[in-house]
């Protein structure tokens, strides 16, 4: 997918997202590398939301409830 | 030199277990080395010089009593500067973290002392371990990682310090860290055997955290055999990482396979390669050919890279949250720290689960194409390590080997090995690289030594080195 193909809008939108938080940080002279990095990751969630998933199919990741083993019922 | 400085970690064991050489002749000769050659190469943090003698010390006393740890005992090591250190400043690389001491010993750090091992210096490294990317060699607050077979290229990152000094012959190995290509890639780079073991087979903990589900600590040795020795030492659960698996690991080297072994190679493996990378490759997989069933087969079609890249971007903008926050990343050195960490910021919620969602599909679709096989065969990169001024142009291809192939053993936790397969026009090493189904680290070990016993690759060292 060239940057062509990634919706310019969507990338306005989460730069001034990420322009709002960090513009302090953020030297104005680097706004642009900034954008063009953020293309990257819409360009990539572009690309993850092209494969289609069944419902069911959770996230790859196992959370176990913790409880320490001296606690009372 | 005294004949002990490109040696094995086997037979610097066995030498020392018999007493023919102490730990403090070893180590003062180490440490001598790491003292003049590893300013050449930027290779070193911090030489511990005062903790590696006690440790020598107290080895040879323990050795003297008969009292032995195993093959580790005694032997100095380099640990890359993002494993923490009680006392000693552990910096991660960066600028702003000069200061920065912990008051405990990493998992790694404690379980390589229990061993009898002698920490000889902190290594350098890409600053926050490339997390804030970087555009140049010159990354780190100690200089460019320079690259011992040619000081003019990088030495690979972000595990820069720890590829350098075992390939210079500063210590004889070193423990590195992987989230996507940090012990591959310096590995590769610097003609060394390097080992990214399965994800939680060796704890985490006191370790900086770039992207919890993807970072890997691991060796980078001259040996495939040596990996296999270091990995025993640090492998194992912690109740201190929860992610360490309770799978006990033993080592089952040296011998080479009473079998012959069953290797997968995927199509096009070194189509994107430059010519060295993949005529070395194909002389390597020709020599396999001679000694294993080696057959070509398709991957299933992922966006692998994509996945990856949400995971790693999402989780170290959570992990390196407060650093930015704190604007630490703009003294950064490499001046990638002014615009590198915001991007992150930008991967939603619903893109991150939707990576780790595909995540177990690919999990599950890579580990039924990697049964029948002991290991996959790919090249460990794509071109040479680039120079300074080519950096950022050359850097993406020459760390990326068959493109998935990386993405692939990088989400799906997977083990993989480098050992060089030769050199390119300019000298520089290449590499292959062997990857196993979760928790095979013995068997991509014994593919590994195989191929080293029919090359002698990894027995040639830098003739750049001056004393």
């Amino acid at each position: 997918m060239s940057v062509e193909e990634v919706d310019q809008a969507e990338v306005d939108r989460r730069f001034a997202l990420v322009r709002e938080r960090y513009g302090r940080l953020i030297a104005p002279t680097a706004y642009g590398s900034v954008r063009r990095r953020i293309e990257g990751v819409v360009a990539n969630g572009k690309r993850l939301r092209s494969v289609k998933l069944e419902n069911g199919i959770e996230p790859f990741s196992v959370f176990v409830p913790f409880r320490s083993e001296d606690g009372a019922d | 030199m005294n004949g002990l400085e490109f040696r094995p970690v086997r037979e610097l064991s066995e030498l020392v277990k018999a007493r023919r050489v102490s730990s403090v002749e070893l180590t003062e000769t180490f440490l001598g080395r790491l003292n003049t050659l590893g300013p050449q190469f930027n290779a070193t943090v911090t030489v511990t010089h005062e903790l590696a003698k006690e440790q020598a010390s107290r080895a040879d006393e323990e050795l003297a009593r008969g009292e032995y740890r195993g093959p580790l005992h005694g032997i100095p090591y380099g640990a890359k500067d993002l494993l923490a250190t009680r006392g000693i400043s552990t910096t991660w690389g960066a600028a702003p973290l000069r200061g920065q001491v912990f008051d405990y010993d990493a998992a790694v750090i404690r379980k390589l002392r229990d061993a009898g091992a002698v920490l000889a210096a902190k290594m350098a490294m890409v600053e926050m371990a490339g997390g804030m990317g970087y555009q140049t060699m010159d990354a780190s607050f100690t200089g460019p990682g320079l690259n011992p077979w040619d000081p003019t290229r990088w030495a690979g990152g972000s595990s820069s310090g720890s590829g350098s000094a075992v390939a210079a012959g500063l210590v004889p190995f070193a423990i590195g860290s992987e989230t996507w290509g940090s012990i591959l890639v310096p590995g590769s780079f610097c003609g060394l055997s390097g080992l990214r073991p399965t994800y939680g087979r060796v704890s985490r903990h006191g370790a900086m955290a770039l992207s919890w589900s993807l970072d890997k600590l691991g060796p980078l040795c001259l040996t495939a055999d040596d990996c296999g020795l270091v990995l025993e030492g640090i492998a194992g659960p912690d109740p201190l990482d929860p992610t360490t698996t309770s799978r006990a690991y033993r080592y089952d080297g040296p011998g080479l396979p009473q079998r012959r072994m069953k290797l997968a190679v995927p199509e096009a493996a070194a189509a994107d390669c430059d010519d060295a990378e993949r005529a070395n490759f194909e002389t390597a997989l020709a020599a396999l050919e001679g000694v294993a069933d080696v057959t070509e087969v398709p991957l299933p079609d992922y966006p692998y890279e994509a996945a990856t890249f949400i995971v790693q971007s999402a989780e170290s903008a959570s992990a390196l949250e407060d650093f930015v926050d704190d604007g630490k990343a703009s003294e950064l050195t490499d001046r990638s720290g002014l615009f590198g960490p915001y991007a992150g910021r930008a991967v939603l919620a619903t893109e991150y689960l939707k990576a780790l969602r595909l995540r177990g599909l690919i999990a599950k679709d890579i580990d039924a194409a990697l049964a029948p096989y002991d290991a996959m065969v790919a090249p460990a990169s794509g071109a040479a390590p680039p120079v300074d001024g080519e950096f950022d142009k050359t850097r993406r291809k020459a760390s990326g080997a068959a493109p998935p192939v990386s993405a692939i053993g990088v989400l799906a936790g997977l083990p993989a090995i480098t050992v060089p397969d030769g050199f390119t026009g300019e000298g520089m090493p290449t590499g292959i690289q062997f990857l196993g189904r979760a928790y095979a680290e013995n068997s991509i070990l014994a593919a590994a030594r195989l191929y080293q016993s029919l090359t002698n690759w990894h027995e040639r060292h830098p003739s750049t080195l001056n004393v």
